[in-house]
């Protein structure tokens, strides 16, 4: 049989890439996220452990009060800024290359804030005490702080994410009708909010879009400060700083920028993205990483500088116990692997490939997580008392639940991605029209890939043929 | 006559040695035996009797005194204190210079009972799944062993003032055990009820041991109004039985149980708040006015 060639239009071929995964399921698919959900379920068998026998299951005691869990919290906090403090600074420094990302960048911040937000929740050991914290908190404590800054974060990310989502929620609810369950469908036609793409909606949504880009800046810088404020406002070595405010949003959006990295490597691998996140975004994202790495280098030169100058005996003690004692290997392990190294990577241009900016990437996540622990922990374990040094190891509970949320996280976003396009849409279209021609040339494609299944065109509007029976086509 | 006489003689003198008899055996039912179980239980290395997972075994009714040794070769610096779930008691704690403490208890309840280091010592894995079985079956399970119960106890508390207005009330306790004897060096601990946090209990206010003749007392100072329910505990020590007492105190003043120092900055600290609410206000209020933007996208339809 003869191949034909039939040319599809760029908006055809992007709507069709984008919203193929919403209807076509492959079986990596279903065994990535049965693996996950078997890890969360054990993580969530290490909880109820948790739950039965109470705190005395972590490695956590009277005086290392705070261990994995916090340092999860702080991180995935941190990895929240990536999304919509990002997506945000992009949209209104109006970065047209923005466009492809975004929307993976808000989901971070969402996915990352509610798994974040579990956190204390799990080191707290007695769940059900929660309210108590709202009922009967002060508020001159930064724990209320916490918890009005994260529901605020969090709810204002919730709004950011959902509207420019609206229009591509609209296109998959027409795309979809009658190829796709009812149940989805319907839930397509409520979070569409009834979008027909009239010039009164479009107002109405860059209205709402133009107040929750600025408003959600100084939200998400909010958030993170008082995160640092547990610390910073506590007379304790290593934590009692004037700089830690900033030093944590500089963290916070340091290892966010290295987990949209990671996360958009992974999509445009799996999602066969490539056409439209392209090695400028990976390049400028690492460059927007690199000034991020140097400034954080620059708080934890001066931190560790002005401490080390003053040498009050405690910050004595702390500083040798991270610098050459027992937390060098962690401390050492984020400054060389988790910003040095990623530094070099990107700042050296036959470094700076799509790969290695991924490595960077990872490194400078994993090495962040090792700085959050070396914060936590070496502080704690420090002696007030003429006592010995705390001690604090990491109880398999304690590690299956952080190992859980991990797998958690990556398995809330391939929900989402199963549910909801991935990539903005309409705002790439529209960044299209703005440059004035409708993107990419047109590309000749077979009339059968299998890859990319055939277009046709239903009342004008593009549809993918979805094959009988294909997976996930309900 | 005799023969008549014979059997009313021997009724007499059987009734007779009954009543002689008597206290003796209804004394039986509270006394201690003479001979306690004693055993001793070394503290190592490796955990109790160099085991991770050791258990002792007595009788229901049996009076044990069991020991704990300090017998660690390393982390000589440990402390270690025993706590018998299940009977409330615990050793004091035992270390390298006090290397043994005794529990001197009735075993009255039966079942299995869990021992274990109440600190955070080195070895601490090693030193929590002590277990105590006591055998049920009474009368020290039919081995022959004089049986004991707790013996009863009384407790009396008498405050200073039954109305309290900012000064500190006294109060006293006496404690008694079944016949009227002073109880000493035992410990009674003072409960207020209250609520926190939306639980109600008891809360602790103090304890106090007794002296030789079996009296103690606590200056209590209330820090919130009202009426108190206030609660003297006996808890036994293991060869007593429980008793409290309860009573009602007015208390129409009250102390602070702290103050704040002025610091001088009360009314920036005062405004702050203030000024963060109408932020905080600000901020939700625009997320209502966005949202009205979709409800309003929705009606453009």
């Amino acid at each position: 049989m003869r191949a034909t060639t039939t040319p599809i239009s760029p908006v055809a071929r992007l709507e069709n890439t984008v919203y193929r995964p919403l209807t076509r399921t492959s079986l990596t698919w279903y065994a990535w996220s049965g693996f996950l959900a078997l890890v969360v379920v054990w993580g969530l068998y290490a909880y109820s452990v948790q739950l039965r026998h109470g705190l005395i299951e972590t490695g956590m005691r009277d005086v290392v009060i705070w261990g994995f869990y916090i340092t999860n919290f702080i991180f995935f906090i941190g990895i929240s800024h990536a999304g919509t403090l990002i997506s945000a600074i992009l949209r209104v420094s109006q970065a047209e290359w923005r466009r492809p990302v975004t929307r993976m960048a808000e989901v971070i911040t969402v996915v990352a804030l509610m798994t974040g937000a579990i956190m204390p929740i799990i080191d707290m050991g007695r769940p059900e005490r929660i309210p108590n914290l709202i009922l009967y908190g002060r508020i001159g404590s930064p724990l209320i702080w916490d918890i009005v800054a994260i529901t605020t974060y969090l709810t204002g990310s919730l709004i950011y994410l959902y509207l420019p989502l609206i229009p591509d929620i609209a296109l998959a609810r027409d795309r979809l009708k009658g190829t796709t369950s009812r149940l989805r469908w319907k839930l397509y036609s409520i979070l569409s909010a009834g979008w027909r793409d009239l010039p009164e909606q479009r107002r109405r949504l860059e209205r709402a879009l133009g107040i929750m880009m600025i408003l959600i800046i100084p939200i998400a810088v909010s958030v993170h400060t008082v995160v640092s404020w547990i610390f910073g406002m506590t007379l304790r070595a290593g934590w009692n700083s004037t700089i830690f405010g900033p030093y944590f949003v500089v963290g916070a959006i340091f290892s966010g920028t290295a987990a949209i990295i990671t996360v958009m490597y992974i999509f445009r691998r799996v999602y066969h993205l490539d056409e439209y996140i392209t090695e400028k975004h990976f390049r400028y994202l690492g460059y927007l990483m690199l000034a991020l790495g140097l400034i954080y280098t620059y708080f934890t030169f001066s931190e560790y500088l002005t401490t080390g100058y003053k040498l009050v005996e405690v910050d004595k003690l702390l500083l040798e116990a991270v610098l050459r004692g027992t937390y060098a290997p962690f401390f050492w392990s984020f400054a060389i692997g988790g910003v040095i190294i990623p530094i070099f990577i990107i700042a050296l241009p036959w470094t700076r490939t799509i790969p290695l900016i991924v490595l960077a990437s990872v490194l400078v996540n994993i090495g962040m997580w090792l700085k959050r622990y070396v914060i936590v922990v070496s502080s704690l374990a420090l002696p007030l008392m003429p006592y010995d040094w705390g001690v604090y190891y990491p109880t398999w509970v304690e590690i299956s639940i952080t190992v859980g949320a991990f797998a958690g996280f990556a398995l809330a976003f391939m929900l989402f991605a199963k549910v909801f396009p991935i990539i903005s849409v309409w705002e790439v279209k529209e960044g299209w029209e703005r440059e004035g021609a409708e993107g990419p040339a047109p590309a000749l494609v077979p009339g059968r890939v299998p890859a990319r299944p055939a277009i046709r065109e239903v009342a004008g509007m593009p549809v993918p043929s979805v094959e009988a029976g294909a997976p996930g086509g309900k | 006559m005799f023969a008549t006489c014979l059997p009313r003689k021997g009724a007499t003198i059987l009734a007779l040695l009954v009543f002689t008899l008597m206290p003796w055996l209804a004394g039986q039912a509270h006394a201690a035996p003479s001979d306690p179980v004693k055993i001793r239980v070394e503290m190592t290395d490796s955990g109790f009797n160099g085991q991770p997972d050791f258990a002792i075994e007595v009788e229901q009714g049996q009076l044990v005194e069991l020991t704990f040794v300090f017998a660690q070769k390393g982390a000589l610096s440990d402390g270690h204190i025993i706590v018998l779930k299940g009977y409330g008691l615990e050793t004091p704690e035992i270390n390298f210079y006090n290397k043994e403490a005794t529990l001197k208890f009735i075993a009255d309840k039966p079942g299995t009972f869990e021992f274990a280091c109440d600190l955070d010592c080195e070895i601490h894995d090693k030193l929590k799944s002590g277990h105590l079985k006591v055998k049920g079956g009474g009368a020290a399970g039919g081995s022959g062993v004089a049986a004991a119960s707790l013996a009863p106890t009384t407790i009396s508390m008498y405050p200073s003032a039954w109305e309290v207005a900012g000064d500190p009330v006294k109060l006293s306790v006496s404690l008694k055990d079944g016949s009227g004897v002073a109880v000493p060096k035992a410990m009674v601990r003072f409960y207020v009820e209250t609520e926190f946090a939306g639980n109600k209990g008891q809360m602790e206010i103090g304890a106090v041991k007794t002296d030789a003749n079996g009296s103690a007392a606590l200056s209590y100072r209330p820090t919130f109004e009202g009426g108190q329910k206030i609660t003297a505990r006996f808890e036994g020590m293991g060869l007593f039985s429980e008793s409290e007492q309860s009573l009602q105190l007015q208390v129409r003043r009250a102390n602070p149980a702290y103050t704040v120092a002025p610091i001088g900055l009360e009314d920036i600290g005062q405004g702050v708040p203030r000024v963060l609410a109408l932020i905080l206000l600000g901020i939700w209020s625009t997320f209502a006015y966005v949202l009205y933007q979709v409800y309003r996208i929705n009606r453009a339809n």
